[in-house]
């Protein structure tokens, strides 16, 4: 199976997947809020950061669902690339959605620069460099997530790239663990 | 310290939103948010479905990880985003029936995104064996990835709301 073929079955699951866990981070988000509110979790130690940044997000995905249905990929690709020039708050501050959030943002860079290599074109081991500035030093430490298992194996292509198939093969274990973990989760909803 | 401390802020201040986000103004986002979120994935299924049925080899992964529960179909171009899919769901009663059947079928929906995820990594993990026959890693990889992904197909087919 080449990755050219993966790409594709990957890419179009990836539009689905992305528009809806981006959205049920979202609404994740402004719920964990409205539970920090009424006193029921512990809230991140600044929520209005957090609702700040994912409107800010919000508007920037938009921005480039835009232009990916114009088909402008290199313009795609330059609107996400800014999205790592601003300073994102970190978990103290905004709680264990803003890392998700960041790894939402990276893993689309990510997966649009593995579909489009001609485009601004990176190295491998760019995009190596990439993936670990989207994770981060402590992203085992998040709760499951879609995001991180997202960005996890997109490390795990770009470590193939490289011609590392024993980093590319722990890298997709490892998402396929936070995968399995979440299916756990989503099924055992239908039981409350 | 000073230095740091001064920077921190600036980054906080980047993201701060009004001085005081009120709980009207926290409600109101909320409400706006969920509508958003049940746009989204009314677009994000009915793109799926629509990209999916052009690619061959993808119709055996939406075969294989489709819901029970048919999705209908959007009227909007697979590309056109969230936007023209959202223009029927602005009024409040569009919105209300958006949510009611997304509530319905979304919990279903997300189990196949996963049974998705999960067997294209199984794709991905197979995908290493033939270069390395000799590892028996890396078909003990596969052979889990194959499992996971049946066992996840199955709950995909099996998946109910009710």
């Amino acid at each position: 199976m080449t990755t050219s073929t993966l790409s594709k079955s990957s890419k179009s699951r990836r539009v689905s997947w992305t528009s809806m866990i981006a959205g049920l981070v979202l609404g994740a988000g402004i719920m964990l809020v409205s539970l920090a509110q009424a006193g029921r979790i512990a809230p991140p130690p600044q929520p209005e950061v957090l609702v700040a940044l994912a409107q800010t997000l919000e508007v920037e995905h938009k921005r480039v669902d835009l232009l990916l249905s114009q088909k402008d990929y290199p313009g795609a690709i330059a609107a996400l690339e800014g999205l790592r020039k601003i300073d994102w708050p970190g978990r103290q501050t905004a709680g264990e959605a803003a890392d998700q959030l960041r790894h939402d943002a990276y893993g689309r860079l990510v997966r649009l620069r593995l579909d489009h290599p001609t485009v601004d074109a990176r190295t491998p081991e760019q995009l190596g460099e990439l993936v670990r500035e989207g994770l981060g030093d402590d992203y085992k430490s998040l709760g499951v997530n879609a995001f991180t298992a997202r960005l996890v194996a997109l490390r795990g292509e770009v470590a193939e790239k490289k011609g590392d198939d024993d980093a590319a093969l722990t890298a997709y274990d490892e998402a396929l663990t936070m995968n399995r973990g979440l299916l756990q989760r989503a099924l055992a909803g239908a039981g409350q | 310290m000073l230095l740091s401390g001064c920077a921190k802020q600036a980054r906080d201040r980047e993201f701060a939103a009004p001085a005081s986000v009120g709980q009207d103004d926290l409600a109101a986002l909320e409400q706006q948010l969920t509508a958003r979120e049940a746009q989204l994935r009314a677009t994000g299924v009915a793109v799926a479905v629509a990209e999916e049925e052009s690619d061959p080899r993808a119709k055996k992964a939406v075969g294989e990880a489709q819901s029970p529960e048919p999705v209908a179909p959007s009227a909007s171009p697979p590309e056109s985003g969230p936007t023209s899919a959202g223009a029927d769901a602005t009024s409040d009663a569009g919105i209300a029936r958006t949510e009611k059947t997304k509530a319905e079928g979304g919990r279903c929906s997300q189990v196949c995104e996963i049974s998705a995820a999960i067997c294209g990594l199984q794709d991905q993990i197979c995908g290493l064996v033939p270069r390395h026959r000799e590892d028996p890693r890396y078909q003990a990889a596969c052979d889990r990835a194959t499992a996971d992904c049946r066992l996840s197909t199955e709950a995909c087919h099996g998946c109910s709301d009710t």
